[in-house]
């Protein structure tokens, strides 16, 4: 499988579990969305508009830019929770990872079911500490802000690459202004790409 | 008409006619952005006509997100005509004015950066430099890419790689905090950039590079980290400014010019300024020790000095011109001590190891210097040490000098104003000899007294400073701190204690002891009497 494959690593308070993994993913959204295509006649089409919107976090000093689409921050809000409840269900020491995973699904004559190949992965593993008294919070606020920085400037460095997917042209999607939901389609209707968020394991 | 042309006007022809095909093209391209089908212009032109759009559009994301405010854009399904790289990104107008006003005209290119200095500006008037974004384009080619999607996606990636990098930076935080203290001030220019104003350290992040086929476009980013602010103006006689001073105890960048004074952080004063006054550096040091300790009165670092005028009355204190507050005068007489700084208006050094003892009750040492003052009054002396170590006295509290052993040094000390002065010689102990002093007088009385005192010529050598102790607010009240310390310093000797009237008392009991023993021995049936009684 060619896919690429990204792994960020993050140390985090319980409470900051939730804004951690929302600006990473955020953050990697934002950079695999496009505006919507509107295909007209003789072959052409035009693409819409994405807008932003900044949020700032309550528990880490820290802002990130995401895409303007309340319901694609419901579909991410709900998969991080489950993620966070999973950690805290699990009995782990506070250890796991949640990946981001952009594949094309392929369709295949019957009686074959669709084959999704993965082209792009994206790995942020959590581990969850816990401190002592306030003043060690508010450091911890500080430094998570720093480190998250860190890894916004590590998920734009392999933008510069261009994904494999979004060479070909990228027919129309379900939510507006954006197609990260989950898949899109091709003109000829061949190949379909689609987003999944997994959460892999709990360590 | 074509045979009228000439071969050379024939080829000037067709090139007009091809300038102006590609002229409308290009207008078409530009004025209808809904069809855009990408197939009209050629790659070379769709770049020329992307390039200045990701300069402003660049100059737009980064401006924006040093507002200082929550940015949010709507999303839509239907792009507008200002809505370039699928991208909502508002247009401000003059921003773009300023932009277009940068470009001057030229497009910007190979050897033509486009940089966006971001720097932040106090209340005060003092700015430092944040960071600097720089948009260049090199001369390495990919002339395989297809510009008409590839191109166009990859710079519209570049620009969200901006959204979420500006606001990774530490100017972001400081543009959300910007207000009445400090703002945030943006500036545009071309050419070579500038990374000197960002201090030492400064880090740099690469948002992006795209390659096309007339250049490789590279967006990057330096940014200062080291955020302490380093102001100018602390050297100058200016007001306090806010934010971090770093330099508490680190000579200044133009320390070549500083004279060579002792751990002055406060007290700084340029070699070749005239003292007009003679103690113009303490208001300097007030000035500054206003900038360095907020929260505490001026005159803590000054502490208190007091000038003894050997030709006034004893006990009469001087009220130097530069003093704030000709009422809060410590006396400096009397019994008390005598607290003495020969006038040496030159730097801070002055101020410090000048800086005496103050009256304090049973010191010899001051009652001597009383003594010798009066016979003195006509010397000025010049240099402090010698002067001072005429007398013999303590320095610190509880810590015992001899005369030897006193310099200036030794009497630079914390709160020494305060210290309790210790007895030297039993020949100047006031209780054996008691001093030849006039009936006490308050602080105030005999302040207002040295003020108009006629007999007091100008005395150069000393210098009367206003007493402020510390944490001590104005003295509105009638029983202040300062009225507090001074009364303590200078309490009336008691009169028990007095060795002239002890001894004038123990005379006369010594006179009257023969007759109360014949009193005695008269009632002495009596006494008797009593003392069976109490049996």
């Amino acid at each position: 499988m060619n896919c690429r494959s990204e792994v960020l690593e993050v140390t985090v308070e319980a409470r900051q579990i939730d804004e951690a993994m929302l600006a990473l993913l955020h953050t990697i959204l934002l950079h695999r969305s496009t505006g919507k295509f509107h295909y007209k006649k003789e072959g052409t089409y035009s693409i819409g508009t994405v807008g932003t919107a900044d949020s700032d976090c309550d528990f880490i000093d820290f802002t990130f830019v995401r895409v303007s689409s309340e319901e694609l921050d419901r579909v991410i809000r709900k998969a991080v929770c489950e993620f966070k409840d999973g950690l805290n269900n699990s009995g782990s020491d506070g250890m796991g990872q949640i990946s981001l995973e952009f594949y094309q699904k392929k369709k295949s004559r019957w009686p074959f079911s669709d084959e999704c190949i993965p082209w792009e992965v994206w790995t942020i593993k959590v581990n969850v500490v816990n401190l002592a008294n306030e003043q060690e919070r508010q450091i911890c606020r500080e430094k998570v802000g720093e480190k998250l920085g860190e890894k916004v400037i590590n998920v734009v460095e392999p933008q510069r690459r261009p994904a494999v997917s979004v060479q070909n042209h990228l027919p129309d999607h379900r939510f507006p202004g954006h197609f990260c939901e989950h898949h899109y389609e091709e003109t000829d209707q061949r190949h379909a790409g689609a987003v999944r968020i997994r959460n892999l394991s709990l360590y | 008409m074509d045979s009228d042309l000439s071969p050379q006007d024939k080829k000037d022809l067709d090139k007009f006619i091809k300038f102006f095909a590609l002229k409308v093209k290009m207008e078409m391209f530009v004025l209808l952005p809904t069809v855009r089908h990408f197939c009209v212009p050629s790659d070379f032109i769709a770049v020329i006509v992307y390039e200045p759009l990701l300069w402003l559009q660049t100059v737009q994301v980064i401006v924006q997100a040093r507002l200082g405010e929550k940015i949010c854009t709507r999303s839509s399904s239907s792009p507008t005509g200002s809505d370039w790289f699928n991208l909502a990104i508002k247009d401000i107008p003059e921003v773009s004015h300023e932009a277009k006003k940068a470009l001057a005209g030229q497009l910007p290119g190979i050897g033509r950066s486009m940089c966006v200095e971001i720097s932040l500006k106090t209340s005060e008037g003092d700015s430092m430099e944040l960071e600097t974004w720089c948009l260049e384009m090199n001369e390495k080619c990919d002339k395989d890419i297809k510009v008409s999607y590839t191109v166009y996606n990859r710079l519209s990636v570049l620009l969200k790689s901006l959204m979420a990098i500006t606001r990774v930076t530490p100017a972001y935080k400081l543009s959300r905090k910007q207000g009445h203290d400090y703002v945030i001030l943006y500036r545009i220019y071309f050419g070579e950039v500038q990374l000197s104003g960002l201090g030492e350290g400064f880090q740099t992040v690469r948002v992006g590079v795209v390659g096309t086929p007339v250049g490789t476009v590279t967006l990057s980013c330096a940014y200062r980290t080291n955020l302490a602010f380093m102001s100018s103006r602390q050297f100058d006689r200016s007001a306090p400014i806010l934010g971090i001073i770093v330099d508490h105890f680190v000579d200044p960048p133009c320390s070549s010019q500083r004279p060579a004074v002792l751990g002055q952080p406060c007290n700084y004063r340029a070699p070749d300024e005239e003292d007009g006054g003679a103690f113009a550096g303490v208001q300097d040091s007030q000035e500054v020790c206003t900038t360095s300790f907020s929260t505490s009165p001026p005159s803590q670092m000054c502490s208190s000095r007091v000038s003894y005028q050997p030709g006034a009355l004893p006990g009469a204190a001087e009220v130097h011109p530069t003093a704030a507050n000709a009422a809060q005068v410590l006396h400096a007489g009397k019994e008390g001590g005598v607290g003495v700084v020969p006038c040496q208006p030159h730097g801070a050094e002055t101020h410090l190891t000048g800086e005496p003892p103050l009256n304090t009750p049973g010191s010899s040492g001051d009652d001597e210097g009383l003594s010798r003052s009066a016979e003195e009054r006509s010397v000025s002396p010049s240099d402090p040490v010698e002067y001072l170590n005429a007398f013999t006295r303590k320095v610190g509290a509880f810590v015992n000098k001899p005369s030897t052993q006193i310099t200036a040094a030794n009497l630079d000390l914390p709160f020494a104003a305060f210290a309790a002065r210790g007895l030297d010689t039993e020949g100047s102990d006031p209780m054996v000899q008691p001093p030849e002093s006039p009936p006490s007088q308050s602080p105030l009385q005999a302040s207002l007294h040295s003020q108009g005192s006629e007999g007091s010529g100008p005395q150069d050598d000393f210098v009367m400073v206003d007493f402020r102790p510390a944490f001590s607010k104005d003295d509105l009240l009638p029983m202040d701190l300062g009225t507090f310390y001074r009364e303590f310093q200078n309490p009336p000797q008691l009169t028990s204690l007095s060795l002239h009237i002890s001894s004038q008392s123990m005379a006369d009991d010594l006179d009257s002891l023969p007759e109360k023993l014949r009193v005695y021995e008269k009632n002495i049936d009596e006494f008797d009497a009593f003392v069976d009684m109490l049996q």
